[in-house]
């Protein structure tokens, strides 16, 4: 069982392809965030940065969706399996081509809205404690993103892959409000030091463990794989 | 970029509009309106600094991002979307990164000094002395201190790509290229920078803030896609020469009912029906200034000469390094007996005459140079006009 793929220059064409396939939803979408980010900066009633707060973190939850819906679930649907079976390319290639595209597409807005919360936070009045919580928030994010990819990958289902999407978009709601008062976070959050304390950073494993395994579930299961179909 | 078709003005007035900039900073020191917020305020000072000053004010960064879209239009016409990334990124983005650590550390370094040892400190220096007694010390603040226009110029850049991925209709670009407005479009077009700036202090603040601010996205925004049209339809002006005249005397008649002209200071914070007014006449008068410059600039500006052409180069690295310069000067200054227009000489004078001989010294003919100017700099071709260039 190879987990591999078989040739690394057409993964990057495979990632190419669909980041090309795939700007012009990126490009709304950037032009989402700068609005968004525009408006948290405006300095402006509470309610505009509230709104751009809020805006963020639609995009980053509409932007996930819509990548591995239009990437996976619609390319499906178009049946371009039997093309691609006609390339040189092997059913791992197509495999990290496919989640390592989606990856990179969904990393851009991410560590863009991350890091412009995270320049809030610093320039502002804000308690910089704030940061772990933001961290372990977009973190999850993250999370529940590379879950939904996993499984799209791994599962043809349509309504599986529905079912699956909106339960994990419902736990990100939840996750802040808990995480924001666990013991060994919610003391610090006000606070003007940024504190990692044992309790963050097992979150934070946490949340990096799941990706890991998710991908290396997902890596087994394709390896088994002996064609497209 | 080869001399031979180089265009000259937008080349000219853009250095012209980086070193406005040193002066107009230089200025504030001068300006009695900034008295209580310029770190570097002295004792003397003048109203008519903040005449001259804030006039400047008006034109000067709105000039620099009409020239900026339009080298931005002229890279992705030459070098596509990937070659203005790479110079974008190269030439912007890591001139940003590397430098402004070292001139927020220096700022700050130069501003602590400042409040310990200056026997007449400004006011601002004077709260500040305050504030480091009680609060054992000054925090250094993440700003982007007079290096934001370079932080706008990537955000810019990235809408251009945005732009450019949606595809705007090519009829629409085919109507842009056309289009000769007339003098009641040059009129009424500053409408449209109101709003921006009611949404701001007036006179408009540098939006230093980390975090991209909405006016600013909106109002120099607007500018810099006036410099894209203008690369795309090089005579989009040709119809304003003659009503350009007019209009920098309509501009310089609206600027004159500015509260700082007049000498009727707003209430803080003003009214809204004070602050709609105060963002139209500077809307208005800032867009008329501009155009205005752009105009002059492509009448006289737009020939080959070398004296320039080392400016141009030179503007740059002048921009980039000038502030703390000019802090270092002028806050020894504020204990120095002069009168504050020799101060405001000598502070300006020594900071261009430093700035631009370690640009000739350690920059143009280093890598330096070629980072952030690009090619290393070679003969210019006599005194030609940049005809060279289709359409201009």
């Amino acid at each position: 069982m190879n987990l591999f793929p078989s040739d690394v220059r057409i993964v990057g064409r495979l990632i190419a392809k669909d980041w090309q396939v795939y700007q012009k939803q990126l490009a709304g979408f950037l032009a989402g965030i700068v609005l968004a980010l525009g408006l948290i900066g405006s300095g402006g009633p509470w309610w505009v940065a509230g709104a751009g707060a809020m805006l963020l973190i639609v995009l980053l939850v509409v932007v996930g969706s819509v990548t591995i819906q239009t990437s996976l679930l619609t390319e499906r649907k178009q049946q371009t399996v039997p093309f691609i079976m006609s390339l040189p390319v092997s059913p791992m290639d197509v495999y990290w081509g496919k989640l390592l595209a989606n990856l990179v597409i969904y990393l851009v807005p991410l560590l863009l809205v991350g890091g412009g919360m995270i320049a809030l936070i610093l320039t502002t009045p804000i308690a910089d404690g704030l940061i772990v919580w933001i961290v372990l928030s977009v973190v999850f994010v993250l999370t529940t993103f590379c879950l939904s990819l996993c499984f799209a990958i791994a599962c043809e289902s349509e309504g599986w892959n529905a079912f699956v999407m909106l339960g994990l978009m419902t736990l990100i709601g939840p996750f802040m409000f808990v995480v924001g008062r666990l013991e060994g976070i919610v003391e610090h959050v006000r606070g003007e030091q940024v504190v990692w304390t044992p309790t963050a950073l097992a979150v934070l494993a946490a949340e990096l463990a799941t990706i890991a395994i998710a991908i290396v579930v997902t890596s087994v299961l394709y390896a088994r794989k002996r064609s497209f179909l | 970029m080869n001399s031979a078709v180089r265009v000259h003005y937008m080349d000219h007035l853009r250095a012209l509009a980086m070193l406005a900039g040193v002066v107009f900073h230089a200025a504030l020191a001068y300006s009695p309106m900034l008295h209580g917020l310029w770190p570097t305020a002295d004792a003397g000072g003048s109203a008519a600094i903040d005449v001259v000053a804030w006039a400047l004010h008006l034109f000067r960064m709105p000039l620099f991002f009409v020239v900026a879209g339009f080298f931005t239009a002229l890279l992705v016409e030459r070098r596509g979307l990937a070659g203005l990334f790479r110079t974008r990124v190269l030439r912007v983005l890591l001139p940003l990164i590397v430098l402004l650590p070292p001139v927020l550390l220096s700022l700050h370094a130069l501003t602590v000094a400042a409040v310990t040892h200056l026997r007449h400190p400004s006011p601002l220096l004077v709260l500040l002395a305050d504030y480091a007694r009680t609060h054992d010390g000054l925090p250094l603040m993440p700003t982007l201190a007079h290096l934001w226009f370079l932080a706008y110029l990537m955000l810019f850049t990235l809408l251009v790509w945005a732009i450019s991925t949606l595809e705007p209709s090519p009829r629409l670009v085919a109507a842009l290229r056309a289009w000769r407005p007339s003098w009641p479009v040059a009129a009424i077009a500053p409408i449209v920078l109101v709003p921006a700036l009611a949404a701001t202090s007036a006179p408009w603040p540098a939006p230093e803030s980390p975090l991209p601010q909405l006016w600013a996205i909106a109002f120099f925004g607007a500018y810099f896609a006036l410099g894209y049209a203008l690369r795309l339809n090089p005579a989009l002006l040709d119809r304003l020469r003659r009503p350009a005249q007019l209009l920098v005397v309509a501009a310089l008649a609206l600027y004159a009912a500015l509260p700082w002209v007049l000498g009727t200071p707003r209430m803080i914070p003003p009214e809204p029906a004070m602050r709609w007014l105060d963002a139209a006449l500077q809307a208005f008068a800032g867009f008329w200034l501009t155009l205005g410059c752009l105009i002059a600039g492509r009448a006289w500006l737009d020939t080959a000469n070398p004296a320039m052409r080392w400016l141009a180069d030179a503007a740059y690295w002048v921009y980039l390094v000038h502030l703390p310069l000019l802090f270092a000067l002028q806050y020894p200054l504020l204990d120095v007996a002069l009168p504050w227009g020799v101060k405001f000489v000598l502070s300006t004078g020594l900071t261009l005459a430093l700035s631009l001989a370690s640009y000739q010294w350690l920059v143009r003919h280093t890598w330096i140079g070629r980072w952030l100017n690009g090619t290393r700099p070679g003969k210019v071709a006599g005194r030609t006009r940049s005809a060279a260039l289709p359409g201009n």
